[in-house]
């Protein structure tokens, strides 16, 4: 009986979070329309050869922008780096020669209050 | 099996609903109503580049004295025009300027001081409104008492107390005029979400002049923070009780009164609140204790936030940054 009683009061929940989630999905994109904006999907693009291309998760405003362009700025032979806020990416210039391992820019990344995604693309070999 | 895993759906299913109500109940709870009519762009101008009167980086802004002052960050100089866009002047890198790489962010104007926040250098600079420098705080990074990692703003008391938001060491810092650590406010180096008087990556601060309370635009943290004279915790505001909810569930955050990153904060002629909510595109106005008044803002033509900073001439009219356009945009009240 309480058994019953309980999948009864279980399947009404989840009845109930069935008709809540589309109007909370609605209310989501009436409400973000930023996030909506900045969450779209970017083209495959060739990457620099000169450069360690990372994705980086967090990155919402120039404070972040900057923040992570500081922190590589500090690493010897970085020479430029390039953010893009929309796609979360971060493209590192580096002298020729210069390499860093996957520990060093994870490092690099959480100093500077983010958490890296993944490493895209590096410099070429010999370069 | 196939039970169990039936039993763990509806479970899952039906918990998650109820966070998500509940979510609602507190969320439609905590929207107050505008009590006042947006604002209306009627002037603007700028544009991406590095002459005089365009910019990259829009990420500061101040007004006083029939001026506006525009932190151009990644052009290194703060650019003056008259109110009406006419470029006069720039304050840029050099002996008695900007220090080198500079990347000023958030402006503060009080007692006719001009305060920069220098993100790169870890430096708070003052300058006169002629753009001549008098001092510059910090210059070297650092967690010590009086030392900074990347002021986003600073501003000063009526007693001449520097008050700056320590960006990465999470705290803001109370400084006498010529830097002397007085108090900090906020763990440094220490994220907190909850309790006022801890931040998550403060971003600008700005003193009332009518109460000599401060605000701090606490960004991370969706929420305004106010504190008295003495850094005293006053009150919070965004979304319930101020209370940060994990950027990953603030789905609610562009509700009324709500946040997403507030990068700046500044006062109006009246000691109303004006706050710059980037990640909404909008700007927002409370009165002096938090009460919600309205909500304005145009979304920005180019990929990006159509909003960074924002300051209020002694006239009424908001002037405010678009770092996605790269311009500068003047609001007024209807």
């Amino acid at each position: 009986m309480s058994s019953k009683v309980g999948n009864r009061i279980l399947t009404m929940l989840g009845i109930a979070f069935a008709t809540v989630l589309p109007g909370l999905a609605m209310a989501f994109v009436a409400v973000s329309p930023a996030q909506a904006a900045t969450s779209a999907p970017t083209a495959q693009q060739a990457w620099p050869a000169d450069a360690y291309v990372v994705r980086v998760d967090g990155l919402a405003c120039p404070f972040c922008a900057y923040g992570i362009e500081k922190q590589f700025s500090h690493m010897p032979g970085v020479t430029s780096t390039d953010v893009n806020l929309a796609s979360g990416v971060v493209v590192v210039h580096v002298k020729p020669g210069t390499r860093f391992d996957q520990a060093r820019i994870d490092k690099t990344v959480q100093q500077a209050g983010f958490r890296l995604k993944a490493i895209v693309s590096q410099p070429a070999a010999g370069s | 099996m196939r039970r169990i895993v039936r039993w763990v759906a509806i479970f899952g299913a039906g918990l998650v609903g109820l966070l998500a109500i509940a979510a609602l109940v507190i969320g439609f709870g905590f929207v107050p109503a505008a009590t006042q009519p947006p604002y209306q762009m009627v002037a603007g101008w700028g544009g991406p580049g590095s002459a005089a009167g365009q910019f990259d980086g829009p990420n500061g802004i101040a007004v006083a004295d029939h001026r506006v002052y525009v932190a151009d960050s990644l052009n290194h100089r703060i650019q003056i025009f008259d109110l009406q866009g006419h470029f006069l002047s720039a304050i840029a890198v050099g002996p008695q300027g900007l220090l080198p790489q500079a990347r000023p962010m958030n402006l503060n104007i009080t007692g006719g001081q001009l305060y920069v926040g220098d993100y790169w250098n870890d430096a708070v600079q003052v300058f006169t409104l002629d753009g001549r420098l008098l001092r510059t705080l910090g210059g070297q990074q650092g967690a010590a008492p009086g030392r900074f990692r990347a002021p986003g703003g600073a501003s000063a008391e009526a007693d001449g107390t520097v008050v700056v938001a320590d960006f990465y060491n999470q705290r803001v810092q109370m400084l006498s005029a010529q830097g002397r650590f007085i108090r900090q406010i906020g763990a440094t180096g220490h994220k907190g979400y909850v309790a006022g008087g801890s931040f998550n990556y403060p971003m600008d601060v700005a003193v009332n002049a009518r109460s000599g309370d401060f605000y701090v635009a606490d960004g991370y943290n969706d929420r305004i923070q106010e504190f008295d004279a003495q850094g005293r915790f006053l009150r919070m505001w965004g979304g319930p009780f101020g209370l940060h909810l994990p950027a990953s569930i603030n789905f609610l955050g562009g509700l009324r009164g709500w946040f997403r990153t507030p990068t700046c904060v500044a006062i109006g002629p009246h000691g109303d609140v004006f706050v710059a909510d980037q990640e909404n595109n909008r700007i927002q106005k409370f009165t002096a204790d938090g009460r919600f008044l309205t909500a304005f803002s145009r979304p920005p033509q180019a990929a990006g936030y159509g909003v960074g900073a924002v300051a209020v001439a002694a006239n009424g009219d908001v002037y405010a940054t678009d770092p996605a356009d790269q311009r500068i945009e003047v609001w007024r009240p209807r």
